[in-house]
């Protein structure tokens, strides 16, 4: 009796919480999962099983072959290099120096700024003829660019104002960790002889390596997650040379409205997060240290 | 073995650090083994030290933790498997060996950090409050166990504390630090034997020795607890003050077990007699104290240095 009104207590604690997520989290899975197998609804043709149909017109779709290749290329462009970024200027933060909480504002500021905004920014850094970047580049002979106009530098271009954004937001992650860390081992090692770099490669850096856990998979979903600037930048043009899979599903979805195939797109991508989440967490599990 | 010693705050730890060179000494120099180290790196100077928080790496495991100087020197392992096995020996981690730090209870931690130092072979081993971690009947222990392996080893070891004990039954050389000056340096006898000040001879012995102000206005006399004799006045109290005794009532008694310590109001001084066993005052009683001149020391009232010969 009174475990039966405690779990009954229980639930409807989490009961507010548990339909939130089921509300707009687990349904719209399912419902995306059960829509993938069904052809779209059209006013002459309702909408039916049609079994792998979808799939199938998804792998013959080079669109979407694209975005994908589009979205790794990003992610494995994006996460490394501002896990990097965030845990050198962490480091560089986290010593004594003068002007050293000016410094750390200045890196979380990309952090703060809406999405929006860091891409209105950038389309000034990269504006043909009088954008920043070609006024530097200008002088020294290398004008001529138009950076998210071109096949080429188009992905490049987005990828880098990713890094700029994501590093100082998973900075403050590295920094919290680093002030964990005892000064007292800083200065063992330096009594055992061990210089800076040592010390990063045999301390500081494992005993960050939780940090890096958490933040790279939060780095590798947001790489699958906040592709806003690419709306605002590019539109995934030229030639879908930026397009990505949320924003070709968007483009599939509510441009095309063939629900069908942005479902089924939208499973890809889903089974794409779940891979590389469950990848992290067994592969670097071993190697983390939990304190 | 060296003990710096002193009462929180004295400089005895920022002395050590300057020692090891992770503190930067604005002036002087500093001389380890007739060499000028003043602007040497600590890995240079051919120390080891154990920290107050022992500062483990919380990822390796005691193994790890032990040889990790080595490792960074870039030893072969064949050079240090065997040196593994005789440190882990010595301090009695064999069976530990694979565990991390958190695994580990405080005492073992402690003796993770002078592995550490021991196996690093540097002549010096500075210890910062080794054992200020632990509880008293550990802190005992390990109190041995270090003296032990310092006199086996042969180490020169320089040791912080605050803990008078720790310092009258390990040390050698007793240095006394207050307000970041040298108040007296010498064997453990010495210090309480021949005090040089009246702070020395408060910091060291249990309850610290008396000093008595009231007996003259330019001295103050000294006289040790354990030397005080007490007698019940039956009579009113004599007028005149003996000058090698002093009359009050008792304000509190201890019983420790082996002996108590009678604590007596004197005027404005109070005065503690440490006496054997039980004993049978009580409270609010007239008592006269006395002791003999051998066991007197007088300081001055000014500085509070000793005076050797006084009038």
């Amino acid at each position: 009796m009174n475990t039966l009104r405690l779990s009954l207590y229980g639930w409807l604690m989490v009961l507010p919480a548990a339909t939130l997520l089921a509300l707009f989290t687990h349904i719209p899975v399912v419902e995306s999962f059960v829509h993938s197998f069904m052809s779209t609804d059209k006013p002459k043709r309702p909408s039916r099983f049609v079994g792998l149909d979808n799939y199938d017109s998804l792998v013959a779709d080079p669109i979407f072959w694209k975005a994908l290749t589009n979205n790794l290329i990003y992610a494995l462009g994006s996460v490394p290099l501002s896990i990097a970024i965030a845990m050198m200027m962490a480091l560089f933060v986290n010593d004594k120096l003068a002007g050293r909480s000016f410094l750390r504002v200045a890196y979380f500021t990309p952090t703060i700024l809406p999405m929006i905004a860091v891409a209105n920014i950038w389309i000034f850094f990269f504006t043909p003829d009088y954008g920043l970047l070609e006024q530097i580049l200008k002088p020294l002979g290398l004008g001529g660019n138009n950076f998210l106009g071109s096949n080429n530098t188009a992905l490049l271009a987005v990828t880098i104002v990713a890094i700029w954004k994501e590093s100082g937001f998973f900075m403050i992650f590295y920094l919290a960790a680093l002030q964990q860390i005892s000064p007292d081992l800083k200065e063992a090692a330096a009594i055992e002889g061990a210089g800076r770099f040592t010390f990063f490669r045999r301390v500081t850096f494992p005993l960050l390596m939780p940090t890096t856990l958490f933040v790279m998979v939060n780095a590798l979903i947001n790489a699958f997650r906040v592709v806003d600037h690419i709306f605002v930048m590019t539109g995934g043009g030229p030639n879908n040379a930026t397009s990505v899979l949320l924003f070709r599903i968007y483009e599939v979805g509510f441009k095309y409205f063939d629900f069908g195939l942005a479902s089924a797109m939208t499973v890809v991508l889903l089974c794409v997060l779940g891979l590389v989440a469950l990848g992290q967490f067994f592969a670097l599990d071993r190697r983390v240290h939990y304190q | 073995m060296t003990i710096l010693l002193g009462p929180s705050g004295c400089g005895k730890s920022t002395c050590l650090r300057l020692i090891a060179g992770l503190e930067r000494a604005d002036r002087g120099t500093i001389t380890i083994a007739d060499k000028d180290v003043t602007a040497i790196d600590p890995a240079e100077r051919g120390i080891a030290m154990v920290f107050q928080s022992y500062a483990l790496f919380p990822h390796l495991t005691v193994a790890e933790n032990i040889i990790f100087g080595l490792r960074v020197r870039r030893l072969p392992k064949t050079a240090w498997v065997k040196k593994l096995t005789d440190v882990a020996k010595l301090v009695g981690l064999t069976d530990y060996l694979e565990r991390r730090p958190s695994q580990l209870s405080g005492g073992q931690r402690q003796r993770v950090a002078l592995a550490r130092a021991i196996v690093s072979e540097k002549s010096i081993c500075l210890m910062d409050e080794p054992l200020s971690n632990l509880d008293a009947q550990l802190r005992h222990e390990m109190r041995l166990e270090i003296r032990a392996l310092q006199q086996r080893l042969g180490m020169t070891m320089i040791y912080v504390t605050h803990d008078q004990t720790e310092a009258m039954t390990m040390a050698d050389r007793i240095v006394l630090m207050r307000e970041g000056k040298i108040e007296q340096s010498g064997s453990p006898s010495d210090l309480y034997s021949n005090p040089a000040s009246s702070f020395v001879a408060r910091f060291i012995g249990a309850p610290p020795m008396n000093v008595i102000s009231s007996l003259r206005s330019d001295q103050w006399r000294g006289v040790r607890p354990e030397h005080v004799k007490l007698e019940v006045l039956n009579e009113a109290p004599v007028s005149e003050p003996q000058p090698l005794g002093a009359e009050g009532i008792v304000e509190t008694i201890e019983y420790l077990g082996a002996d108590s310590v009678v604590t007596l109001r004197a005027g404005e001084d109070r005065l503690a007699a440490r006496l054997p066993g039980l004993q049978s005052f009580s409270l609010g009683q007239a008592v006269s104290a006395h002791w003999i001149p051998s066991h007197e020391f007088a300081f001055d009232a000014s500085t509070g240095r000793r005076i050797l010969y006084p009038l």
